[in-house]
Order: C-alpha cells, then structure tokens, then sequence
C-alpha cells in the first residue's frame, strides 16, 4: 500500500479535508481548526463516546454521530454548525446542568472549566429543571492528596480511564447506575497512586480537586511560567503558576521527549519547599565562635581570605569542593573552577557520600545514551537494580506504556521489590553487592559463554542461578534494540563500568543504555565536570579526592577547606563529620539547620525556582529553567556568589 | 441498599464469622465458575451472588475476595456490584422482599402494598424484622407488568398482589 492510498479526502463545514484512513471526524476537523467541544474524550485516553457533547452530522445520516468516535469516511460531507447539532448541544448542556451545583464561585475550576466554558458557548442559558438535585456530602477525600465533589461529577470517566491506562493501578470505578453513579474507590481504600494529581488535571469539571491548591487561588490571578520539575532525574516539564511571590501549583506542559504530559505527585506537589520566612535571608560569618549577619562584601571578602590562607598554608590538595548532583550545570562548572583553575586543587565532586566518578567514566565510556522514545521503540528492555517506579517515576508510565500498549518484554534484576517486577516476563532478585557476579554472569549469558563458575557460587548465595538468568533472557529475547537500564547509583567503582559497558556490548550495536540517576542533574554534574577526574564534557584531568575520601580527610584535618554547594541536597552527617576535622566550611544553603550552621561562611542561597538554569535529566537531555520567583532577602544564586569570589582570588 | 452504606458494612464486617464464610468450598465453587468462561474475570458477577447468597449481603471484604480471586482490581469488582440492585450491602433477612415500585405497579397499587407490608413486619425499607425472617427493599421494574403490582421473594415472582393476598404469599417464607 502506497502513502497516498492510505489517505482520504472529505469535507467538514465546507472546508476540504485530507487525513489518513481511520481519523476520527473530531481529529480531522481539529487538523483544518475546526474545534468541536468534548468533555469525555482526551488526546491521550481512549475514547470512550459518553458524554455526547462532540455530536456532528453527516449528510444522508440518519442522526448526529459523535465526532470523537467516528472515523472520517472518504467523501463524506460533515458538518459541526447545524441547528440539529447546536440543539443537541444545548440539550446535552441542560443535562449536565441538571446536577450540577453551579457553584462556580467557589470551585478551583472556575475559569478553566470546560463545563462554564461549553456552558457559555453551547448552553441553554436557562434550566426547565425545577425538582431537586443530587446532593452529596462534600468533598470527600479519595486520598490525602486528592479531594471529591460528586455532586460536580459529570461521569465523563476521563480520571477513570487515566488510572485504567496509564498509571494502571486501577482505583477508580463507577459506582451504581443511571442517576446514582458516581467515581469511587474500593471500600476503605485509598487514592493512592504516586500518579493520582494527574486525575485533577484531566477532570474537566471541578469534581476532583488537589487538597494543596483547593480555595489557595482563582486560575486567572495566577501568573503561569515554563519550567522543569527539579524532583527527580526524569525533568518533566511543568507550568509553575505563582501569585504575589508564591508558587501556588505545577501543572503539566506536554514534552513527547519526557513526560507525555503527565507528572507524579512528587513533582506536582514537592513545591512547597522554598519555605519563606526561616529561609535564610543574610551572609553569615563565623566570628568568636558564632555565626553573625554580615554584608555581601564581608562574606565573600572573608571567603576569599581564608580560601587564599588555606591553600597558601596547607597547599592546593588541602581545599575540596562539593557542587550537587540536584544544583545546575552551571553552578557545578562554576565550582568546579573555583577549585580546580582559582585554588588549583583537583578535589572536587559532586556528594559526600558518593564517588561520583564512576558514572562518569560510564558516560565518558559511551553509556547513558538512551532516550525516553528509545522505550518506545524497544524490543525488549533489561533493568539491572533499577525501580524507577519510586525514583523515575515518569519513567515508569513509559515503560507501561510500553507493556500495555506493544507488549514489550522486560527483565527486571533487583536487590528490592519493585512495581515493574509485576510487568516484567522475568524478575529475578539478587543480594545486594553481588552486583559485579551479576553483570558478569549475565553478558557469560548474553555470550553464551560456559566459564562463570567463579563468580556464580556468589550469586547462587543471593538465590541466583545461571539457568535463572538464562531463561529470563530467552523470555525477554534481547533484540537489536534492547534497551538496557542500570541504576547509576550501581556504578560505585570502574570496574562495574567496564562490566556494564562489556554486557551492553555482547548485546550488539543498536543497544542503547540508560543510566538512572534518581537527582535532578546527576548527568548534568558529571559533564559538568563536579567529579574527580573530569574536566566539563567529559575531558580527563589528574584525580583528586571524592567526596567521601573527602570527608574522611577533612575528619583527619588532612583536608583544611571544603567548599559545598547545595547544602540541603547533601546528607548532614557527612557534613558534621567532615566538621570535626576541617578548619573552614563554607558552604551555600536555603535554610539554618545544624548541617549548614556548623559552617564558618554560610551564604543564603536561591532556590532552584529562584535562578536560572540547565538541568540534565537522566535520558541525557538538557534543559534550562528561568527563575520565577525572587530569592528572599538578600538570598543570591550560587553563581554569582562563585564568579565574584573566583574574581576577587585572582586580585 | 446503596453501594454508599459498603463503608459501614465493610466495617461490621470484622466479625470472626467472615473466615467461615469465604470457606474453601466457596473457593471451590468460584474457581469452578471461572473455568466456564474465557476469561477468569467473566466469573464476577456469579461469584458476588455466589456470596450475597451466603453472607445474605456484601462488604468490604468481599470485594476484596472476589478481587483476589478473579485477579481483577477491587474497584471494578466494587463497580460492577453497586451497579445490580439485587446486590445488596447490609444484612437483610433470611427471605428478602423486593417490592417493585416502577410504573405498572405503582399504577395498580404498589405504594398501598408497600403501606401494609411495612406496618405487617414492623419495619421500613432495608430494615430486618426482629425474628430475622423478612427484610424488604423497593426495585425497579421486575419484568412482571403482566402481574402487576408484583413483588419478589428470593427468588420467586408473584403477581396480581393485594393487600390481603400477600399476607397468605409471606406465610409460605418460614
């Protein structure tokens, strides 16, 4: 069949149309800017022809059809403006509104709510309903995060059919028949998909609400920027909407290359963070033991002197700087100057807790190439120790996506339970740390090599066996286009990089690798450079300390200074032992907690929303945000705060 | 009646006697009417009356059992036993009563026959006589116009009901 065959020609209001075979009349119309109003269908749901509201007539047809389920034949003439289609919607509307509170002034949805608007453009203007409505007791919680009023319900099964398909964890139903249904959950359950926000977003009325944002603001007072969720590797887009300087919700804005327009409930409801008056506003300076309100200019003007006597005193490899896997690309290049060209030293990475080398080298090697599409096209897909359902949680409506919808096969390896080992053809368990076992007798497996004996008596401790893996690779039938998915947090030292990069080889040329980074630029610190042993794009440079070696020094007082980034990112307890030893700490922090007051030089810092930005997420993907609200006080990004000391060291 | 009390027969349902209720023979019979169908979750509806039957009502831990059962989520199985009136979510009596009230019935006398059935056993819709015996609901149409106004005990139809006539129908019910 040739392209052209596929395509077929009608017209809609008089206007010619072209689209392939099978395109519903509701999508061809939209294709030549005919919009039909809908309340039932979604772009990226099923269609489920319920609520009527899209109903079209089609010359020669006997009655109006619904636009959203009809496919376009070929030479058909439709139209969408006939006074049988306009009653049809003015009757649908006087339906709808039969049950309907309208209490649009106090309902979130009011001024984004499809049923004011088609109510405006289609409705009747008057009800002929005089008996009672339904009433019901209002709201009642489906969770602690979601809220619903079933009287504003107008059982288009849009949240429904989200869970049914998408997140497929399948809470809500339809409950009764006729006049008395409603959208419930089982009895004493809860709402609880880490997906369930999404829900409020699709509701077309104002019937599932967001305990976070119900009676907080009207949608029209709210200023609405782009921006990229900072919570986790994946980098979601979102649409931040504030008001008078306070983010009041995200809601999703649609990256095919991400998100598929949908977020998790992390994302969506993390943002209540930037925590306005204990954010810490003033420089402050260690003097006599306490830490006192300074000027900018004293803070850094301290910060260079101490900088300058440390490494004139101890030496370069005396100072080591920390930059932060969840700050941007920039703020960890910035660092990572700042320790290596300013104060010449080659201490830098990116935790205290983590060497964050190796994932370098697994990205300098080639590794972490996949993309979020790659998932979509995959033959099968392999997962060693990685559950994205918990850290990538978009990731986990991907792979989904790509069970339900192509049947991919996966085999999940997991030290843990994960919620993708139930979509998987194969899961198998393993001890933790015997990660190096695995990955060797997996690629024997993928070789179809016989010599492992050495290091499976390790894995068969774990319960693991040869015979086990084998089968779960026959079961997944590794293709061409395997995509292979490691846990980044996995990749502790070189040796399991070379493994991985080893198995990921004996798969053939078109496996792509993905490395999964639960923080927000784990990526994006690493060609950053903020790792021992990396310059910006991966370029090698002499290996300093990592940041636990760091640590330990700074413990022993062989490490003098230790420049940190992002204090709130890193784990306190590193923090207070690399104190003990340390003669200055200076790091950049949001709020006044032990970790952060231990410090000799604590500048106030920005919030991710209070700068701009460039993010990496884990599919390797940069993206910049824009700041959108102010920093309080005399907060400032960390880069400004960098670049000035960096000038002031080479006075 | 409604799916909207199953939260709070859900909740007397922590009574021990549930264990004996969801009995191996009730497995049994379950997993017996799956394998008449294609697919496992087509057995749904004969396993809630396979347990209304037992338990005399559903809750909670039904909707769980059967889920479990047919593998299929607890609020499809949630959904599809609300949508039947013939489900029901409290204790009823050993005989249930189902009056219909739709339009037939309601034309040839339905409301008198409910009148006296009420002040016959004592109590109103969904309540269960003090001896345990009858309990009664209003339903919709029966498909017994022919006998209007008709009624349902269990599973029996009868027709052409008067006051009098149904005293003599309850007798039959022990």
């Amino acid at each position: 069949m040739t392209e052209q065959s596929k395509l077929i020609t009608a017209v809609i209001d008089g206007k010619q149309v072209t689209v392939a075979a099978g395109t519903m009349i509701l999508k061809a119309a939209e294709s030549i800017g005919i919009t039909i109003p809908v309340f039932c269908y979604h772009p990226r749901l099923t269609i489920s022809g319920s609520c009527r509201m899209c109903l079209v007539e089609i010359e020669g047809g006997s009655k109006p059809v619904t636009a959203c389920s009809t496919e376009l034949a070929a030479g058909v003439v439709v139209y969408t403006n006939t006074p049988t289609v306009l009653e049809a919607r003015r009757e649908i509307m006087e339906n709808l509104l039969i049950n309907h509170p309208l209490d649009c002034p106090v309902c979130d949805k009011g001024g984004e709510c499809l049923l004011q608007d088609h109510a405006y453009d289609w409705g009747p203007g008057a009800s002929r309903f005089t008996e009672r409505k339904r009433l019901f007791r209002k709201p009642i919680p489906l969770s602690d995060r979601i809220l619903l009023d079933r009287e504003r319900c107008i059982l288009c099964t849009r949240c429904v059919r989200f869970c049914d398909e998408i997140s497929d964890h399948r809470e809500l139903a339809i409950l009764e028949m006729g006049g008395n249904s409603e959208i419930a959950v089982a009895p004493d359950r809860a709402f609880d998909s880490q997906f369930s926000g999404n829900t409020v977003e699709l509701c077309p009325v104002g019937a599932l609400t967001s305990t976070s944002f119900r009676f907080k603001a009207r949608p029209w007072e709210m200023a609405r920027l782009p921006g990229i969720c900072p919570f986790c590797g994946c980098g979601c887009s979102i649409d931040i909407h504030t008001r008078s300087g306070n983010i009041m919700r995200f809601m999703a804005r649609e990256n095919p290359a991400v998100d598929d327009g949908w977020l998790c409930d992390r994302g969506r409801y993390g943002f209540d963070l930037s925590g306005g008056s204990e954010r810490l506003t003033k420089p402050l300076v260690r003097k006599q033991g306490r830490l006192v309100a300074v000027s900018w200019k004293e803070a850094i003007a301290t910060a260079v002197e101490k900088l300058r006597r440390a490494v004139s005193q101890y030496g370069p490899g005396a100072v080591g700087g920390i930059g932060s896997a969840w700050s941007s690309s920039e703020e960890n290049d910035l660092l990572q100057r700042l320790i290596r060209e300013s104060l010449e030293s080659h201490n830098v990475d990116c935790s205290l807790t983590d060497d964050g080398r190796p994932a370098a080298l697994a990205l300098a090697e080639g590794l972490g190439t996949f993309t979020f599409n790659d998932i979509d096209r995959a033959d099968s897909i392999l997962m060693i120790g990685a559950d994205p359902s918990r850290y990538q949680p978009i990731l986990d409506l991907r792979l989904k996506k790509a069970v339900i919808t192509r049947r991919t096969p996966i085999f999940t390896l997991a030290s843990t339970d994960g919620e993708m080992a139930r979509y998987a053809r194969e899961s198998l368990r393993y001890r933790a740390g015997s990660e190096e076992s695995l990955l060797r007798l997996l690629t024997a497996a993928v070789k179809k090599e016989k010599r492992y004996d050495s290091f499976e008596s390790d894995l068969r401790a774990g319960g693991l066996s040869r015979e086990a893996i084998d089968r779960g690779l026959e079961r997944a039938g590794l293709g061409p286009r395997t995509v292979v998915l490691v846990n980044a947090s996995l990749l502790t030292d070189d040796v399991r990089v070379y493994l991985v990069k080893e198995l990921v080889a004996a798969m053939g040329a078109g496996a792509s690798t993905g490395l999964l980074f639960d923080s927000a630029n784990g990526f994006g610190a690493r060609t950053a450079g903020a790792v021992p042993g990396y310059l910006p794009g991966l370029r090698p440079i002499d290996r300093g300390m990592s940041g636990p070696e760091m640590v330990v020094a700074a413990e022993r007082s062989t490490l003098k200074a230790l420049y940190i980034l992002n204090r709130e990112h890193h784990d306190s307890a590193a923090v207070a032992r690399a104190r003990r030893g340390a003669e200055l700490l200076i790091c950049h922090a949001l709020f006044l907690d032990e970790a952060s007051g231990s410090g000799d030089i604590v500048f106030p810092a920005a919030s991710v929303f209070e700068k701009q930005g460039t993010f990496t997420n884990t599919a390797g993907l940069a993206q910049s945000t824009a700041p959108v609200l102010n920093p309080p006080g005399e907060a400032r990004p960390e880069s400004t705060v960098i670049e000035e000391i960096m000038e002031r060291l080479k006075q | 009646m409604s799916a909207q009390h199953a939260g709070r027969a859900g909740q007397t349902a922590e009574r021990p006697e549930r264990k004996s209720v969801f009995s191996n023979d009730l497995v049994e019979r379950i997993e017996k009417a799956t394998l008449r169908y294609p697919d496992r979750k087509a057995a749904l509806i004969p396993a809630l009356n396979m347990i209304q039957r037992e338990l005399g009502y559903l809750n909670r831990d039904a909707v769980r059992f059967v889920a479990k059962q047919l593998s299929i989520p607890e609020s499809e199985v949630y959904g599809t036993a609300s949508f039947y009136s013939l489900l029901g979510w409290q204790p009823t009596g050993r005989h249930v009563i189902h009056v219909c009230h739709n339009l037939s019935c309601s034309l040839l006398g339905a409301e008198s026959l409910i009148e006296h059935l009420e002040k016959k056993l004592g109590v109103g819709e969904g309540e269960v006589t003090p001896d345990g015996r009858f309990s009664y609901a209003r339903i919709e149409c029966i498909g017994r116009c022919d006998g209007a106004p008709a009624i349902l005990i269990d599973d029996d139809y009868h027709g052409n009901l008067t006051p009098e006539s149904i005293e003599q129908v309850l007798e039959q019910y022990t």
